[in-house]
């Protein structure tokens, strides 16, 4: 045996490592959170429409809850909005926003301006919600069910992938 | 650009604000110090390959005193770690735990070892015969 | 219309780079002279070519043509003129069309400095370049046209990336990537002599120069890109062990061990067929560093979800190229065989401790920067590896590697004379000790282990690299730039183990929020704010603060710490302040207002950051210097009367 092949070996097995990882590249978009299964952290915060009232998560339960992470500095938050819109009109859940790292007065001006989906907007001026649903980022969207489980996540939306992938999970389990 | 992907994630590092955070030092030196420790083995999310002891983001500030707050409350490493952990994965531990990658390098030593040994050997060897001369010269290129 | 001539200029030069590929080849492998001749004029055309594209997507550049994709995405009318030529290669596109400019020239180089080696042997070289040629023009033209038209033009540019916009990053990648394209050199001799099966070692000397040259641009180039990042980040890191920096430290790893082991083959016939696969590997990680820079293979592959076949056409070109250049070693390496023996103590075993402790450095990187690929792939979840892994690791094979350099320096060729030697090493090993002690002890007063060991280490190289030299000039001989350079060389390492060991142990930072008048102490230095002014650049509007610091209650420097926010990208940019020194730099960064005047910033002292620097220009000095050797020299001289005499390449009397 040439022992003069092994580099051509290590190599052929390294550009198959690469080419699986290329091949699933596609799925790597949605990175997995460390909460898909596990109860949606509780918070308390204040309620960035009503001052002086607080946002409370045990409130939603029993209804399947979009959390929705955005802040007014966010491009994609933007381009976001309207798909946010849409899934209100349907009715299927209820969109609880996490205004995260942002300045009141904006948010309440972007949601003049755009139009409100939320059924309530909790503001995480600390950021302290943000870490305990391990968000790093805006946008980002937690799918809980009624029992309070987080069962999906994902960054912006588009309709495309609200109508293939998370709706399924909603009536999959309402039907 | 070598460096557009750091700079992609650096572009979104700093977009809310440059967050330096200007704690005071904790009273305690033994506990500054498992902080400022601590902070080098978490990674930047926003800014991936950064530490969050190392940039400015949003993230980093938050997590630095999430972890200070951890730190003074009386939690060990080990506990803060497993917060961080529960929360966003080993994905933010920039100290992987895996067992192989902290013997490879071992490994890759004592393999080193090993060809050198024989080459030496194989070279011992063939002195006998190899009537070659050759310059004293350290470098004669 | 000046972006469609770049355009056809491309398109032209990748069917010069088939035809010098294939005449490169096909001409010796069937014996025309003919063929062979034809490869020069292709080389020189693809370089004319080449330049003529790359000139035009800088002129599109300049003249702010917006109707380019390139130019719409990654420049603005108010960019200053600078960064918009610079903005040509900051970009995917760009940098890869500078890329094959800078083979084009490299090749150029190659075929007029060899008209002393044989024929066919430099016909093949050029065929392996242009091979390669052809894969990066069509990988350039197929998924990444420069070019590119939008319909309907921008307005104005969305502006270069602020972080982008300054002098260490507008020359850091054309130095890198001069380095990378180096290294295609010694893989096409290595490919030249396996195809010709003629495996003595005189392809070794060869190829030596140009890869100490392109080995010089690398070092040049990591120095660099560290430098940037220190500054212009602005907090201090200067390696921080992302994807993208290890990227380029394993090309250099291997090519130092390249350097080293070219020069035992050179000289003692030995380690042939190590040294080909070491050519082979040091291309392969360069080849491997530009994709991965430019396309984010292990960085992140979401970068591949728009455009899969970028990825996939890299691969193939990957497989292509290293797996046909490893093919040919499986079948000609079995043929080298070296019956030339060595002692254990001889200059050829510290090489032989050199190639396999780089080797080792350059597969602990490997392995730490693809584990999160791998545990990936293998389905094991996702997992990070950072600056805290790689620290400690780095160190398993780079502290005896540092230590054995001074020992190694001293080793005679073939066999041992460390006798004669002894007294030298212990002599300056005691002088090191005392030096690097009383440093770390006396001045800095560290208390940790490495920064001792690391100082010891680095005086040791510093004054043992110096003993033979200055032994040579007392005896009144002669020193060859050969040995000047590899002296300059190892004292560069020397200087940066020093000062990387000094300050890494005695480093100080803090965060602090500071009203104007209020001040932060850090060791003997107090940086007092003094208040904020508002400055306007050209693209962008900052807040400048004024940082007094002192020594010891003594006026030191003045620092301006800048936060900018560049006007077109709406993006802040902290712009760090540094105090340069031989003793220590100072640096403040700038953050936020906190409230009531008072701005957040982080200032540090660190010390001895300058030889960092420092060493890695000795370095790449003594790099330099050692290419000028006569013995290159003299072969030079006669290339250039010939091609003095030969403007047109002439056909081969034989």
């Amino acid at each position: 045996m040439n022992r003069f092949i092994i580099p051509l070996l290590v190599f052929g097995l390294l550009v198959v490592v690469f080419g699986i990882s290329l091949k699933h590249a596609p799925e790597k978009q949605v990175v997995k959170s460390a909460l898909i299964g596990k109860p949606a952290p509780e918070f308390s915060l204040p309620d960035l429409l009503q001052p002086g009232a607080t946002v409370n998560s045990a409130a939603f339960k029993g209804r399947w809850v979009l959390v929705n992470v955005w802040a007014t500095w966010c491009v994609e938050c933007r381009a976001e909005h309207p798909t946010l819109l849409d899934i209100k009109q349907q009715g299927k859940v209820i969109i609880v926003g996490l205004n995260y790292q942002d300045k009141d007065a904006d948010a309440r001006q972007w949601l003049a301006e755009l139009g409100n989906p939320y059924e309530a907007v909790a503001v995480d001026r600390e950021g302290r919600a943000s870490i305990d649903y391990g968000v790093y980022g805006a946008p980002e969207n937690f799918l809980v069910n009624p029992a309070g489980v987080i069962v999906h996540k994902t960054w912006g939306l588009t309709p495309d992938y609200w109508r293939t992938t998370m709706l399924p999970l909603i009536e999959g389990t309402t039907k | 650009m070598t460096r557009t992907m750091v700079v992609a994630f650096l572009a979104l590092c700093s977009l809310p604000v440059l967050a330096i955070d200007p704690a005071p030092l904790l009273p305690d030196p033994v506990q500054q110090a498992r902080y400022v420790d601590l902070i080098h083995q978490l990674r930047c999310l926003q800014c991936q390959g950064e530490t969050v002891a190392d940039t400015q983001a949003m993230f980093a500030k938050d997590i630095r005193r999430q972890v200070r707050e951890m730190v003074q409350a009386g939690k060990s490493d080990h506990e803060v770690r497993q917060y961080m952990v529960d929360r966003y994965g080993k994905i933010i531990l920039l100290r992987p735990e895996s067992a192989w990658l902290w013997l490879a390098p071992a490994l890759f030593l004592l393999g080193g070892i090993a060809i050198a040994w024989r080459v030496l050997r194989q070279r011992r060897a063939l002195l006998a015969t190899d009537t070659s001369e050759v310059g004293d010269e350290p470098e004669q290129s | 219309m000046i972006p469609e001539i770049g355009q056809y200029a491309m398109i032209l030069a990748l069917l010069l780079a088939a035809a010098q590929a294939f005449f490169g080849i096909a001409g010796p492998w069937k014996g025309q002279q003919r063929w062979m001749q034809a490869t020069y004029p292709a080389v020189a055309g693809q370089f004319v070519l080449l330049g003529l594209a790359f000139g035009c997507l800088i002129w599109s550049f300049v003249h702010n043509d917006f109707s380019v994709r390139m130019v719409a995405a990654h420049s603005n009318s108010a960019l200053p003129v600078y960064f918009q030529v610079a903005a040509a290669w900051g970009n995917h596109e760009g940098s890869l069309l500078f890329w094959v400019f800078v083979l084009s020239a490299w090749t150029l180089a190659v075929a007029a400095f060899s008209s002393t080696l044989p024929r066919p042997f430099v016909a093949r070289v050029l065929g392996v370049l242009g091979i390669i040629s052809v894969g990066f023009l069509l990988f350039s033209l197929a998924t990444s046209n420069p070019f590119e038209r939008l319909q309907p033009a921008r307005p104005d540019g969305v502006d270069l990336n602020p972080v982008l916009q300054d002098f260490g990053l507008t020359i850091h990648p054309p130095m890198l990537y001069v380095g990378y394209v180096g290294f295609s050199v010694a893989f096409a001799f290595a490919c030249a002599a396996m195809i010709e099966g003629k495996l003595d070692q005189t392809w070794a000397r060869w190829t030596r120069p140009w890869t100490t040259v392109a080995w010089m641009f690398l070092t040049v180039g990591v120095a660099l890109g560290s430098w940037w990042a220190y500054y212009e980040l602005g907090w201090g890191g200067w390696w921080a062990w992302d994807p993208v920096e290890n990227s380029i430290l394993m090309p250099w790893l291997l090519g130092t061990a390249l350097i080293h082991s070219l020069a035992v083959t050179d000289k003692r016939g030995l380690f042939k067929s190590w040294t080909l696969l070491l050519a082979i590997m040091a291309f392969s990680f360069c080849l491997l560093a530009t994709f991965m820079v430019r396309s984010g293979v292990l960085v992140s592959v979401h970068s591949f979800a728009s455009d899969p076949t970028r990825g996939i056409f890299i691969l193939s070109f990957l497989a292509l190229t290293i797996g046909g250049a490893l093919t040919l070693y499986v079948w000609r390496a079995p043929l080298l065989r070296s019956a030339a023996g060595f002692d254990l103590v001889s200059r050829e075993s510290f090489l032989l401790f050199n190639n396999i402790l780089l080797v080792i450095a350059t597969a602990v990187v490997f392995g730490g920067t693809m584990a999160p690929m791998i545990a990936d792939v293998a389905g094991l979840g996702t997992l990070s590896v950072g600056a805290p892994y790689f620290n400690p690791t780095f160190l398993i094979p780079m502290l005896p590697l540092l230590a054995l350099v001074s020992v190694g320096t001293f080793a005679r060729w073939k066999r041992g004379a460390l006798g004669e030697s002894r007294n030298r090493i212990l002599g300056s090993l005691v002088l090191a000790l005392i030096l690097g002690l009383a440093l770390i002890l006396g001045v800095y007063g560290d208390r940790s282990l490495l920064g001792p060991i690391g100082v010891v280490i680095g005086v040791w190289i510093v004054v043992s690299s110096l003993v033979d030299p200055v032994d040579r000039l007392r005896r009144g001989l002669s020193i060859s730039p050969s040995i000047l350079g590899m002296t300059l060389a190892h004292i560069g390492l020397g200087v940066i183990t020093l000062g990387i060991t000094t300050m890494e142990a005695r480093m100080e930072a803090r965060d602090v929020a500071l009203a104007p008048g209020q001040q932060v102490e850090l060791g003997r230095f107090a940086f007092r704010f003094e208040g904020v002014e508002e400055v306007d650049g050209p693209n962008y509007a900052a807040t400048r603060a004024r940082m007094v610091v002192t020594r010891d209650g003594k006026p030191e420097t003045v620092l301006f710490p800048e936060r900018r926010n560049y006007l077109v990208q709406e993006q802040a940019l902290a712009e760090a302040s540094l105090g340069v020194g031989w003793q220590r730099d100072l640096l403040a960064t700038m953050g936020e207002e906190v409230g009531g005047g008072a701005w957040s910033f982080r200032v540090q002292v660190r010390p001895l950051m300058r030889y960092v620097w420092l060493g890695a220009a000795l370095m790449a000095f003594g790099g330099f210097l050692s290419t000028l050797d006569r013995r290159y020299r003299r072969r030079r001289e006669a290339a250039e009367s010939a091609t003095v005499a030969a403007p047109v390449p002439r056909g081969d009397p034989a």
